[in-house]
């Protein structure tokens, strides 16, 4: 099946550091892949570049066979790793904003969605509790009928009942012929619905491995690998 | 796509433009009853005259305060657009140039409010607004007048959208950095500034040197162009010529900051 994400030769400097160093990898469609690694090895800066937020030093990133540009933000649905919706706007307008930029956008799934988080239309975001800006964050990057998925931290910062209800979400709103990676520390609570990770040390790709076959591998579970790995 | 930028950049920056020149509006006509009342009476009320004097100053002071909203109020959506915005704006699929020229036209148009607020608020406190005497002033409007300032209109346009662009660029500047952005971005628009002048400076000295021989045997007189009674040609072909520079800058400008926000984003 031929990839939906390629990243090749990718390389991201910030002066003389190397955030990205020559970053390498493929994601075929209906793969939901684990973005793994410890603080500063350039997962955020992977996941700005592939959103068409940064421009890498060197290296390219294809999606759905085009780099990145105005193409790929329409076909991806990216979830930053901070509150990014306009504070001022209500419910209703994030919605609209939305539907009115995205073809691929299910407003009456997102209603759905934020109406069971007791989101009123008329509600401000500013006025929403940090979780439920993030939750409804989520429901509107997931309300999408994406080819490809970024969620950056989607767990981070939340309780565990919270983290449970965005891995349900996620779950089931993501279609099997799209592809989905997510970056987080948090390997314990996703191992389980993980199909690949990808391991980034130092800006590069320390491996990329089908979850089963490194649990049956390493006779160890995904988190106890990483603790091993990544080991101060 | 422009057009859904722009209702949603009209959406977010009227919700704070809108309610502060509503209120403002309120206190000039208040300031304006009042002061019916209150005059000839500083014998009798020495103390509301001061009062008075006062809440005139608030007024006029609130004015000022309603035009550098209307002009900042888009360079700051800029600059958040280069920061925590811009997560979500820059990752929709629109093209930068269009999220420059919706930033572009929404200030212009708060800008163009403003002066215009500011005119008619300032005519109300001063009370020279009058129906009749504008019916008077436009029943007086001639063709040439309508060409004249349709001119100049445009010049104050090329003006108010090259001071915004000078500031998006400034912006666009300092966000190559993942510190100091504000400073920066002020430190870059003095800079830009000084460099616009040096550069105008030495443009015009050039041309004065070395174009000087062969203008100077060269009739510019309204004259030689239109014949003898055409000088309203001459000073609309001027106003034009002076329009079409400053947008050569703005249009250097927008290049300069849309360069730098395709090739070299670099979102904090």
């Amino acid at each position: 099946m031929d990839a939906i994400y390629e990243v090749h030769g990718l390389t991201k400097r910030y002066g003389r550091t190397a955030a990205l160093n020559g970053v390498d990898f493929a994601v075929t469609p209906g793969k939901l892949v684990g973005l793994l690694g410890p603080n500063g090895s350039g997962k955020t800066t992977l996941m700005k570049i592939s959103a068409g937020l940064l421009q890498p030093t060197a290296g390219s990133v294809i999606i759905d066979k085009v780099p990145v540009g105005v193409f790929t933000k329409a076909v991806t649905s990216y979830l930053p790793d901070r509150m990014a919706l306009p504070t001022e706007f209500t419910a209703d307008d994030a919605v609209s904003l939305y539907a009115d930029f995205f073809t691929d956008f299910d407003k009456v799934k997102a209603n759905a969605m934020l109406a069971d988080l007791h989101i009123g239309g008329r509600d401000k975001i500013d006025s929403m509790s940090k979780g439920t800006q993030e939750k409804m964050q989520l429901c509107l990057t997931m309300s999408r009928a994406a080819r490809l998925y970024l969620l950056d931290e989607p767990l981070g910062g939340v309780d565990p009942a919270a983290r449970d209800y965005i891995l349900s979400t996620i779950m089931h709103n993501y279609s099997e012929d799209a592809a989905l990676m997510l970056s987080t520390h948090l390997i314990g609570d996703i191992e389980k619905v993980l199909d690949e990770v990808i391991l980034l040390q130092d800006g590069k790709v320390l491996r990329q491995t089908a979850v089963d076959e490194l649990r049956e591998e390493t006779g160890e579970s995904v988190d106890a690998y990483f603790r091993e790995v990544y080991k101060c | 796509m422009l057009t859904n930028l722009l209702h949603y950049e009209f959406k977010s920056t009227g919700r704070v433009v809108l309610p502060i020149a509503a209120g403002v509006l309120v206190l000039n006509i208040f300031t304006n009853i009042l002061s019916h009342f209150v005059q000839n009476t500083s014998d009798r009320l020495p103390l509301a005259g001061v009062a008075m004097a006062l809440l005139a100053l608030a007024s006029a002071v609130s004015l000022l305060v309603v035009l550098a909203i209307c002009f900042f109020i888009e360079i700051q959506q800029f600059y958040r657009l280069l920061g925590e915005r811009g997560y979500l704006m820059l990752a929709l699929p629109v093209p930068i140039w269009q999220h420059i020229a919706a930033k572009v036209i929404c200030g212009t148009v708060w800008t163009l409010f403003g002066m215009v607020f500011f005119t008619l608020c300032g005519m109300l406190t001063t009370d020279t607004v009058s129906g009749s005497g504008f019916a008077l002033d436009f029943s007086r409007v001639t063709a040439e007048d309508v060409a004249i300032w349709s001119a100049m209109l445009l010049i104050i346009l090329a003006l108010i959208a090259g001071a915004l662009l000078h500031a998006y660029l400034a912006c666009a500047f300092a966000a190559q950095f993942t510190q100091q952005r504000l400073l920066i971005s002020i430190a870059a628009y003095f800079v830009i500034g000084f460099i616009g002048q040096m550069a105008a400076l030495v443009t015009a000295v050039f041309v004065a040197f070395r174009g000087y021989k062969y203008l100077n045997n060269t009739n510019f007189s309204a004259a030689s162009f239109f014949g003898p009674d055409n000088t309203l040609g001459v000073i609309v072909l001027t106003l034009l010529a002076v329009f079409a520079l400053i947008a050569i800058v703005d249009a250097l400008l927008w290049a300069l900051t849309q360069w730098l926000m395709t090739k070299r984003l670099n979102l904090a």
